[in-house]
């Protein structure tokens, strides 16, 4: 990513942020007042250790220094938002909208309507309410009126991935202090069968059911782990190509080309596998890299560079980074008779130029589009799946019964909502992903209930103090130079 | 054409007739004039009677010291002669500021006139960067008012170059008399140029300085950038008591090396302060109504 990725209208707004902050320091700087002496004689006697702006010597107008650093850490403290410790103990109350909870859903509408019965009780200053799914979400803070809450879990979009708890607690555990405590509307079960758990050194109560309405979402099955497959380096590869490689888990390298998945190779050498061809190219001309809308990732890489040459003999192959001025290819991908993509050497730093920062990304895109990882891929049943056919050519999706459920056209990126529970095939020129979709399955539960909470009241966010203060300081400083008292 | 009444007030032109100027010692040569000298001449104080020679002139011949005596004598006079008067007036910047070019040429004219009532020829060399017109030389009562409005008219300059007009002018063919400069001195070498060339004036000389009030210690306060009149170079400050403390020791480092530097070549100095009745202050170089310069 680079500032000339960005979009015409961030980069407008962030120079005239640029600049209007220039201005403020522009303006604040001091202004001497110019005086006409008869002569300079005695004031250059007498003003030599005097003058305004020295960097070495003993520092002075201790006052203005005092003033601007308490207004600055003020500032500083402020926006890190402290309470105060003796506010007392506070919860945090964890929504688990995963599995059946979808939103809408009768089983997330009675959790959510729980812990707004809890947030309008009153959670603590550090109080707050976290939605998760495979993420977590914050649904309300202390401070706020209960009623956001509804209008944040309308955001909640459930993920097939997980039920997210753990990520949760952690989120939890960075929110709060000792004697908080944390408390868990929902699944999957905690590691004990205790109703409260120390867990990441907090203390974690788990109420499954408020008011013995709740059930319990089944979590997914876990993904398996993907097989790494064989990539094998022919010719004098950059060594910022093999770093990138290498430090991708998905791939591992092999010395034999013949019994690799895939080959990177530099040169013109002809191989019958799937390759990452690096070309040295032809021509010269001052390169302006520019991704095409076929590319599959979004790059910023208007980048220019010096006099480098282009990709020769294109065929068939679809641009995905071209030259800004002259159109001529830099990357470009193709399926048949081999899945290649075909990237400039000067891009991935060869003949001793630096790589593109965002070349890395390219390359492993490009790798995994090459040789897809069949691994069993699961997904809730209705989750969208992103499916990219920018260099296989169609793909054609079957279910488990062999009939086929979409076909893709050619190039880019499709999202598809796999509605029936099943296994998937996706089936490319490059190779078969296998998909399988689950229904989220519920299971009932002993109702449980949290002991009642205590309410906690009091906000304890020295934020408004903190500017005031700030401001009274900025205020006094501004009263002392106004009166000649600081300069 | 009537002077300049800003410059030159009726009162202060009224009050110039007060003062008397004497010539401590009138050099040899000149006009006839006022001022006493040691030469022997046609003047009409007695100083010595000497025997009568072959040539003298007959009517000097002292009959009652013969019918005393029975010897011939001729009567030998005190001849009194003018006192040149120059005056180097600084033009420069510096001079303009804060009233002190009113001052500087009101001194002028109240010595001058002084002089002029008396016979006295007096001659003004304004000097500044760039050349001025001089006043060569003027002599007896109706030279006032040629006086007055050569002053009136006198422009100001930019630089001062005093150095080189105080080394200019001692190199003039002049007869020896009263150089009285008038000037604040300041000069971007410093004093000690100043004095070397001033040292080499041949005449005696006398040092006006128009001061003002704040001369020592200006009224100055906070963040500045202070501009040298006459340069334009600036300094930027942080103007507080403790560099005006230093100001004011280097400002009075200076006064004292003029100060040890007239009272070793006799030299006058009159610190002519410009919030203060000119007049007045040039009348106390006249202790005893003369002028010991």
């Amino acid at each position: 990513m680079n500032l000339l990725g960005s979009t015409w209208t961030a980069l407008a707004l962030g120079a005239a942020a640029l600049a209007m902050t220039w201005l403020v320091l522009h303006m604040l700087r001091v202004r001497l007042e110019r005086v006409t002496v008869p002569t300079l004689l005695f004031f250059r006697v007498a003003a030599t250790p005097e003058r305004p702006r020295v960097l070495g010597g003993r520092p002075r107008r201790w006052l203005a220094y005092l003033l601007a650093l308490l207004a600055s850490g003020a500032a500083w403290f402020a926006f890190a938002d402290p309470v105060l410790e003796s506010e007392g103990r506070s919860r945090l109350v964890l929504v688990d909208a995963s599995g059946t909870a979808t939103p809408g859903s009768a089983v997330l509408a009675t959790r959510l309507a729980r812990a707004r019965e809890l947030a309008a009780a009153g959670l603590g200053p550090r109080g707050a309410v976290l939605g998760y799914t495979g993420g977590t979400v914050l649904l309300w803070n202390a401070g706020e009126a209960p009623l956001v809450l509804d209008e944040r879990a309308r955001g909640l979009v459930p993920s097939g991935g997980g039920s997210g708890l753990w990520a949760a607690l952690a989120a939890a555990r960075n929110r709060s202090r000792s004697g908080d405590e944390v408390l868990v509307l929902g699944g999957p079960e905690l590691p004990e069968p205790e109703r409260s758990v120390e867990c990441f050194g907090i203390r974690v109560v788990r109420e499954e059911s408020a008011g013995g309405a709740g059930s319990q979402a089944a979590p997914l099955p876990a993904a398996p782990a993907p097989t790494p497959r064989a990539v094998a380096f022919v010719g004098d590869v950059p060594r910022s190509t093999r770093l990138a490689v290498l430090a991708a888990p998905l791939w591992r390298v092999v010395d034999d080309p013949t019994t690799a998945d895939l080959v990177v190779v530099r040169g013109t050498s002809a191989v019958a596998r799937p390759c990452l061809r690096l070309d040295d190219g032809t021509g010269a001309a001052e390169r302006e890299p520019m991704t095409t809308p076929e590319c599959p990732v979004r790059l910023g890489m208007r980048d220019r560079k010096g006099v480098a040459p282009a990709l020769a003999d294109l065929g068939d192959a679809t641009p995905w980074v071209i030259d800004a001025r002259t159109g001529a290819a830099l990357v470009a991908a193709r399926a048949t008779p081999v899945p290649e993509v075909r990237v400039a050497t000067w891009l991935v730093g060869g003949g001793g130029e630096t790589a593109h920062q965002d070349i890395p990304r390219l390359v492993l895109t490009a790798l995994a589009l090459l040789v897809p990882h069949g691994e069993l891929g699961v997904v809730a049943a209705g989750d969208t799946l992103r499916v990219p056919t920018a260099t296989s050519g169609p793909a054609t999706i079957r279910d488990e019964h062999g009939a086929t459920f979409a076909s893709l056209p050619l190039q880019g990126r499709h999202d598809l909502v796999l509605a029936s529970p099943g296994r998937y095939e996706i089936t490319t020129p490059t190779g078969t992903r296998t998909v399988e979709a689950v229904a989220t399955a519920t299971a009932p539960a002993a109702a449980r209930t949290a002991a009642p909470l205590q309410p906690v009241d009091g906000d304890g966010h020295l934020r408004s103090w903190l500017l005031l203060f700030a401001l009274a300081l900025l205020t006094l400083d501004l009263v002392l130079y106004l009166r000649g008292r600081l300069p | 054409m009537p002077p300049d009444p800003e410059l030159f007030p009726a009162e202060f032109l009224a009050a110039l007739h007060t003062l008397h100027i004497a010539a401590r010692r009138v050099p040899a040569g000149g006009r006839p004039a006022e001022q006493s000298s040691r030469a022997r001449g046609s003047g009409i104080e007695l100083q010595d009677l000497r025997p009568y020679a072959a040539g003298d002139e007959f009517r000097a011949i002292d009959w009652r010291a013969w019918q005393r005596l029975d010897r011939l004598f001729v009567r030998v006079f005190h001849e009194d002669r003018d006192l040149p008067l120059y005056f180097l007036v600084d033009r420069s910047t510096s001079l303009a500021r804060a009233g002190k070019n009113r001052a500087a040429l009101q001194s002028v004219a109240a010595l001058a006139a002084v002089a002029l009532q008396q016979m006295d020829r007096v001659a003004v060399y304004p000097f500044a960067a760039e050349p001025l017109l001089a006043l060569p030389g003027t002599s007896g009562k109706p030279g006032l008012a040629k006086l007055i409005d050569y002053l009136g008219r006198l422009p100001l300059g930019i630089g001062t170059e005093l150095v080189e007009h105080l080394q200019a002018f001692a190199a003039r063919p002049l007869r020896r008399g009263l150089c009285v400069l008038v000037s604040d001195l300041y000069d971007a070498r410093g004093l000690t140029p100043v004095l070397e060339a001033l040292g080499r004036v041949r005449h005696r000389v006398l040092i006006v300085r128009p001061i003002a009030d704040d001369e020592a210690r200006p009224n100055l306060q906070g963040e500045l950038e202070v501009e040298d009149c006459e340069s334009g170079a600036t300094l930027a400050l942080s103007v507080d008591d403790a560099l005006l403390d230093r100001y004011e020791a280097a400002y009075r480092a200076f006064e004292r090396e003029l100060q040890t530097f007239a009272e070793a070549r006799g030299v006058g100095m009159l610190n002519l302060r410009i919030a203060q009745p000119v007049l007045a202050q040039v009348a106390s170089l006249f202790p005893r109504g003369v002028l010991s310069a």
